[in-house]
């Protein structure tokens, strides 16, 4: 049986990191410009 | 109710992870043990159709005038964003799995290009949405352009039956409809892309939100520009 488990891991790893990343870039984002918003009222 | 919906999907991912890595097996013909990436370059192919599906969609309802609204236009925003990144990591985990299985990281068939243009295609969208306009004009601009690239997602689709291709004929949606997959693997490939759609599901009304408060800042700062020069011409005035 050839053994690819180096390709697997990777594959997992790129998808996994990739995916969490994102979710989180965007999930800070929507915490700074909610944070923003009563500063941008009161201007 | 909506960290209700991300517990699941994390579950969701959870379970589709276990069952991909210890309980299906391997098939020799398809890189041994590499047979795993099919469980997540499957679902990255759906949802890089669903996700440009919802972009034509939601674009097509913002051309109409009966339709039209902003929402329509940041939903396709938030959606394209998210298909090019499933489609970028379609490509990735594809490569990886035909370095084992054919011996090569990439080959210029008709399914491996069509998938290359179209990525380009909607990479090329997103950089549009970031072209200075107003919000109208942006998406009038923008929803023709989604109109025209998804015109290549049949092509990605039914290449593999229009031409001799070096990529296998789909899993699932083949010409046949014969399923490839069975058992354990089935079950596996069925909660893989039921989990990556909740998880597209999250993401995209994340960036949708995110789109919304970006809109609002925008139009709060135009708003207050325009009230400081109206302020400026009446002192001008007096």
């Amino acid at each position: 049986m050839t053994d690819n488990w180096g390709y697997v891991a990777a594959g997992y790893a790129i998808v996994g990191s990739a995916l969490g990343m994102y979710a989180l870039w965007v999930r800070q984002r929507i915490r700074r410009l909610q944070r923003s918003l009563p500063d941008d009222d009161r201007a | 109710m909506k960290r209700l919906f991300l517990g699941a999907t994390v579950l969701a991912l959870a379970a589709t992870l276990f069952l991909a890595l210890y309980v299906t097996p391997p098939r020799e013909n398809q890189g041994g043990e590499a047979v795993r990436l099919l469980y997540l370059h499957v679902p990255c192919a759906w949802l890089a159709y669903l996700a440009f599906g919802v972009t034509a969609v939601a674009s097509a309802l913002w051309l109409l005038p009966r339709t039209r609204h902003a929402s329509w236009d940041l939903l396709a925003g938030a959606s394209a964003e998210v298909g090019v990144l499933f489609t970028a990591l379609m490509l990735v985990v594809g490569s990886l799995w035909g370095r084992p299985t054919w011996g090569t990281w990439w080959e210029w068939d008709a399914r491996l290009t069509s998938t290359a243009i179209l990525f380009f295609l909607y990479l090329g969208y997103l950089a549009l949405r970031r072209t200075g306009a107003t919000a109208d004009e942006r998406g009038t601009r923008c929803a023709i352009a989604a109109l025209i690239a998804a015109a290549d997602m049949p092509v990605v689709h039914f290449s593999v039956s229009w031409w001799q291709t070096l990529h296998q004929e789909g899993t699932v949606f083949n010409d046949k409809l014969d399923v490839k997959v069975n058992g354990s693997m089935a079950v596996t490939l069925l909660l893989a892309v039921a989990a990556f759609t909740m998880l597209y599901g999250y993401l995209v009304l994340q960036r949708f939100q995110l789109a919304q408060l970006e809109e609002g800042r925008e139009e709060r700062a135009l708003q207050r520009a325009i009230e400081e020069r109206v302020r400026a011409d009446e002192v001008a005035v007096v």
